[in-house]
């Protein structure tokens, strides 16, 4: 109960907090001469987002960037140092975190844009009602966490040592098939196939949210487009790539583009379902072993100052994406 | 593209269109359009007639009859068996290609040469006028540069038909006028067997070599341009075609020692119907005491003098005059009833302007409207005498609408 009112309270501070400093700088802004008002007032009410991102936001960016460069960060002795450089560039354990950040960039948005995709084309010919059924199901993983996520499907790959009845559904799949298994699934020691099964946690997440935008993006392609070509003499498979797709190329891109940086941060799945382990590891969870079960803050820092490296050229494209669609309507 | 000429006719035999829920859009249509012919499927909206050119294409299923492309029936086959190129009313040009690539794409899907595809693209944009644009894509053209691609879409294939499906309905009037004597003077020279979709029927009588006229599915007449005007074959086609339309009203007819009248304004009006107008309406002379819906082309009246005095139709009351430059459209009230059937509210068209019919047949009179040469208007609320070109008659049976022969 106590919880419940202080949270009402916060909220209701937080909001009304916001509305009473944009009305006191509204009316300060009022008050000027009219020509400084003009030119203030825009300030007055982008100033605040500003100051929240630069403190926030920005101010962290550098500080990460800065401590990249400095050993014993916190102590009297903090200096310069390029060893964290070197650390990044020469740990075994850290380039296998980047081939696995790799294969996630690689394999999960093509994944999840590809299924979104053949939803959306398949659901697209049923009737309207059982495809918003289908579109419904499909989207439903969008509302899980991701913590959630990963350990409903722990129980899809949960193992019992042979003999035993297998609960877990892909494990019982196997085994049915296959025959009986030595180890869980996600502790083969085979390699990086490890990786490609925590990856389908992703792509089971995503690929809802990729269906509903190229779904959207489909149902806008006009149909003479496609009648016409298939008086031109296409066949449907024609159609779909010659026709179709080059109609929802930029759709697709933004798609892919948000998933891939989603993915870049990757974290939460890898900590819950293996903690890094099993040939599974990435960035993300390097970055949080270092910082909160290590302490070492400068490598700390430079693993984030990698990834946010790799996010860059992502974030180029969708922003220059997104001026593209702006600049056409 | 003209000497690679393919016989080509396009022949609806019995055609029939049922949706799965039952209604039904087209019914028993047959219709021919011979080879290199030039044929205007014209009617009201909702009257079927995209749906019949879309089942020409393959695009819409067939529910009965037999449709034959050249000598082969094409009930089951696909669009890109049949050898038909359409243009649509929105052109459908793909957004994603230039000028060149659209109106080559379907040359490349059949694996044509690539030197051949360019040297028939070229040979398109020639007569289209599109050569400074092929590299464009369609957003960078105007209206009429798109219009002229989907035109350039269907002529680079030559193939065996032309389907156009409203293809100037998305242009400004000006233009309209211009491309429709373009796309007439292209068909005329590549001889391509024709079939085009419009629900405006001044594009109907000024482009075609025959216009068939669809009526709620149901074919109504298939005539030349003048042969429709002229001579309508019901109540439907004569309300439908010519702009302003055919004044129409309820008339008795009578016989006296031999000779035919017509009795307008309840009994208050007589004309003799002459002999020209009973060789067109014969069945007109053997209905003595019938009431038949009476058709007079707005053009068919003239000053009273130009008449003799028996065809003059005395203070008429002046409620509109249009001064339209080459002519004068005056409006005059008759005490006329209107024909108010199921045929005129179709030919209508517009259910505001049938209501506004219904109204006068209660009021028991109607608005005629009369074409005449321009000279000084007469004022509004004023009384004219207008003399009636009774020879130009026409007749139709009240009842069913056919015209009386």
């Amino acid at each position: 109960m106590g919880n419940l009112v202080s949270g009402v309270v916060a909220i209701a501070l937080g909001v009304g907090g916001a509305l009473l400093l944009f009305y006191v700088l509204n009316a300060l802004a009022e008050r000027m001469p009219k020509e400084w008002e003009e030119r203030f007032k825009p300030y007055a009410f982008i100033g605040p987002s500003l100051a929240v991102v630069g403190i926030f936001l920005l101010y962290p960016a550098i500080q990460t960037f800065w401590f990249s460069f400095q050993t014993r960060i916190g102590t009297p002795n903090q200096e310069f140092t390029l060893a964290n450089y070197e650390f990044l560039f020469t740990d075994p354990g850290i380039r296998d975190s980047l081939i696995n950040n790799l294969l996630w960039i690689i394999f999960v948005p093509a994944g999840a844009v590809a299924l979104g995709l053949l939803v959306a084309v398949l659901a697209d010919r049923l009737l309207p009602r059982w495809e918003k059924i289908t579109k419904s199901i499909i989207f439903m993983p969008m509302a899980i966490s991701f913590v959630g996520a990963s350990t409903i499907w722990l129980f899809m790959y949960a193992w019992r040592p042979p003999g035993s009845e297998q609960f877990g559904l892909i494990t019982a799949i196997i085994t049915g098939i296959a025959g009986p298994m030595d180890e869980p699934l996600i502790q083969i020691s085979t390699g990086r196939l490890n990786s490609f099964a925590l990856m389908a946690v992703m792509v089971w997440l995503q690929t809802g949210f990729a269906m509903v935008l190229l779904s959207a993006a489909i149902k806008n392609v006009p149909t003479d487009t496609i009648e016409a070509a298939r008086i031109d003499g296409a066949t449907e498979i024609q159609i779909f790539w010659r026709v179709t797709v080059p109609q929802i190329r930029s759709t697709i891109v933004v798609v892919t583009t948000t998933i891939l940086i989603l993915v870049l941060k990757v974290f939460d799945i890898p900590r819950v379902m293996t903690s890094g382990n099993f040939n599974t590891n990435v960035i993300a969870n390097i970055y949080y072993d270092l910082a909160f079960t290590f302490g070492d803050r400068g490598r700390a820092s430079v693993v984030v100052v990698a990834l946010i490296v790799m996010t860059l050229p992502f974030m180029y494209i969708n922003i220059k994406r997104f001026r593209e669609q702006e600049a056409m309507r | 593209m003209e000497g690679e000429h393919n016989m080509a006719k396009v022949v609806m035999d019995d055609i029939q269109k049922v949706y799965p829920d039952g209604t039904q859009a087209i019914f028993d249509l047959s219709l021919a359009i011979e080879d290199g012919e030039f044929v205007i499927l014209v009617g009201p909206s909702g009257c079927g007639k995209s749906t019949a050119l879309r089942m020409v294409a393959g695009l819409e299923e067939i529910s009965g009859g037999k449709m034959y492309i050249g000598d082969k029936v094409v009930n089951d086959l696909s669009p890109k068996e049949r050898d038909i190129a359409m243009v649509f009313q929105s052109y459908a040009l793909y957004p994603h290609m230039s000028v060149a690539d659209n109106m080559g794409f379907a040359l490349k899907l059949a694996k044509v040469d690539k030197d051949e595809i360019d040297r028939r693209v070229k040979e398109a944009s020639d007569i289209l006028g599109l050569n400074e644009y092929l590299h464009r894509k369609p957003k960078a053209l105007s209206g009429g540069q798109r219009q002229r691609v989907a035109m350039g879409r269907a002529i680079v294939r030559s193939p065996m038909a032309f389907l156009m499906d409203e293809p100037l309905s998305n242009l400004d009037a000006k233009l309209r006028v211009q491309m429709r004597a373009e796309i007439a003077a292209l068909q005329n020279r590549l001889g391509v067997t024709t079939l085009y979709v419009t629900h405006d029927q001044v594009e109907a009588m000024t482009m075609g070599d025959r216009v068939a006229v669809l009526r709620a599915g149901r074919l109504q007449q298939a005539d030349s341009p003048q042969t429709l005007y002229d001579r309508p074959d019901n109540l439907f086609v004569a309300g439908f075609i010519g702009s302003p339309s055919m004044n129409i009203a309820v008339g008795k007819l009578s016989k006296e020692e031999g000779k035919v009248y017509v009795e307008l304004d309840r009994g208050e009006v007589k004309l003799e119907v002459p002999e020209a107008a009973l060789d067109r309406y014969p069945k007109a002379a053997e209905m003595n005491g019938a009431e038949v819906a009476l058709g007079i082309r707005p053009e068919h009246f003239g000053p009273p003098d130009s008449v003799p005095p028996g065809q003059v139709w005395r203070n008429r009351k002046v409620e509109l005059v249009e001064m339209l430059g080459s002519e004068m459209l005056v409006h005059y009230h008759t005490a006329s009833p209107p024909v108010v059937t199921e045929d005129m509210r179709a030919a209508i068209d517009d259910d505001e302007a049938f209501e506004a019919l219904q109204e006068q047949a209660r009021t028991g009179g109607q608005t005629f409207t009369s074409r005449f040469e321009p000279g000084k208007p007469p004022a509004v609320d004023s009384q004219i005498d207008v003399g009636v070109k009774t020879e130009y008659m026409h007749f139709f049976d009240a009842e069913n609408g056919l015209a009386l022969r």
